[in-house]
């Protein structure tokens, strides 16, 4: 009995994790896959024909290169401030004596 | 509550910042909210008194289904979150060679670095008509054709993110649970899985329903997955308020549902939080 107990509990566990392992890997993985689309069109998975061009589209065409820009930029002065910030009132809420 | 000097001046900086980004914000929202509202116009108008009429307008029963959907799709996703992120986080701590869980739990932060619209159209491509998994919205008994897919689908690219969240969170919970209690569960003689359900589960609750909030959050203020993938079949608080304020410019009715929004939000976690500490008090959770 508490073998059958156990081995049900295994089971459940393990399928629960397969489950989220692949919950979480399969669309990355579908998306990366259709990443190297020779299509035009979003066609049925799988791709008939593999290609790079929608790296190369990238990689040369400058529009692109200018929404990066502004990302990193943005993104990168948000952390500095926020990290700088953040850490200086996590070490007054942590270590300041809260009197009252 | 009084810090002393050194402290003020080291908080300062944070305060200084979020008194325009946020607290200055909500003040204009909340005096937006009480304007009255010329159809046509573009914002509230100046100087027309104080109304309430904003805030009735959300009593019509027209408006229910918007917050029981996101009410309702929130807790379908927090609870799924908590059954697939507690195998996770256990298994990380308890059952996991060193080498491993650090894979996995590089793996989880890793997916937190994808971009929302990455998963969201990574999910259409996945599960939605022309995806190889379309057809597992049958496992849930749910046609393809109707609405409950595209409730599915705004599950799913929610799920996606608020999973590897909570299961990020409960690591700590599960790591704070001696495991003695376990083994010693064990050593009286009760099966592994009963030591799991009925020692480690209920002592780690707390954290359990602090990771819920957290995915809860998340998943009721999210504006982009029931925008994107719900095709407009799935409407959130949080996309009304967007059409609202973008595509009727009637910036007060916009205003007065995000203050209805804030304070039912506030008030859920206020709740849960009280709730927390009268069935788990602080000093009994420290002598555990």
């Amino acid at each position: 009995m508490k073998r059958l107990g156990d081995a049900i509990g295994v089971g459940v566990y393990a399928g629960l994790l397969g489950l989220a392992g692949l919950f979480i890997a399969i669309p990355i993985l579908v998306a990366i896959i259709l990443s190297f689309d020779a299509r035009s069109f979003i066609g049925p998975f799988p791709p008939t024909e593999f290609s790079l061009r929608w790296y190369e589209e990238f990689l040369t065409d400058r529009t692109y290169h200018q929404g990066l820009r502004t990302s990193l930029i943005v993104s990168g002065i948000a952390t500095v401030v926020s990290t700088i910030t953040g850490t200086l009132a996590a070490i007054a809420l942590d270590r300041g004596q809260f009197r009252g | 509550m009084s810090l002393d000097r050194f402290h003020k001046i080291l908080i300062a900086p944070a305060l200084l910042l979020l008194l325009p980004l946020l607290a200055g914000p909500i003040l204009v929202l909340l005096d937006e909210s009480l304007k009255p509202f010329e159809g046509g116009r573009i914002g509230g108008t100046e100087g027309g008194g104080v109304t309430l009429a904003n805030y009735l307008e959300f009593w019509d029963p027209a408006y229910a289904h918007y917050f029981g959907d996101t009410f309702r799709l929130g807790l379908i996703v927090t609870v799924a979150a908590l059954v697939l992120g507690f195998p996770i986080a256990h298994f990380i701590v308890r059952v996991a060679r060193p080498r491993t869980a650090k894979i996995v739990t590089a793996a989880l932060i890793g997916t937190l670095f994808l971009s929302l619209i990455v998963r969201i159209y990574a999910i259409s491509m996945t599960y939605g008509p022309l995806g190889p998994l379309t057809e597992v919205s049958w496992l849930f008994g749910i046609d393809p054709r109707d609405r409950a897919k595209t409730e599915m689908m705004v599950v799913f690219g929610l799920l996606h993110t608020v999973l590897p969240l909570v299961a990020l969170t409960l690591i700590g919970t599960v790591q704070q649970v001696s495991p003695r209690l376990e083994e010693a569960a064990m050593a009286l003689g009760a099966p592994r899985w009963r030591a799991v359900v009925s020692v480690t589960l209920p002592l780690a609750m707390p954290g359990m329903l602090s990771a819920g909030i957290i995915g809860y959050a998340f998943c009721i203020s999210n504006l982009v997955v029931p925008l994107i993938m719900g095709k407009g079949f799935v409407v959130f608080v949080s996309n009304l308020i967007y059409f609202r304020f973008s595509e009727v410019n009637n910036f007060p009715s916009g205003a007065a549902i995000s203050i209805i929004m804030l304070v039912i939000a506030l008030g859920l976690f206020y709740g849960l939080m009280r709730a927390v500490a009268r069935i788990w008090p602080p000093a009994e959770r420290a002598s555990r």
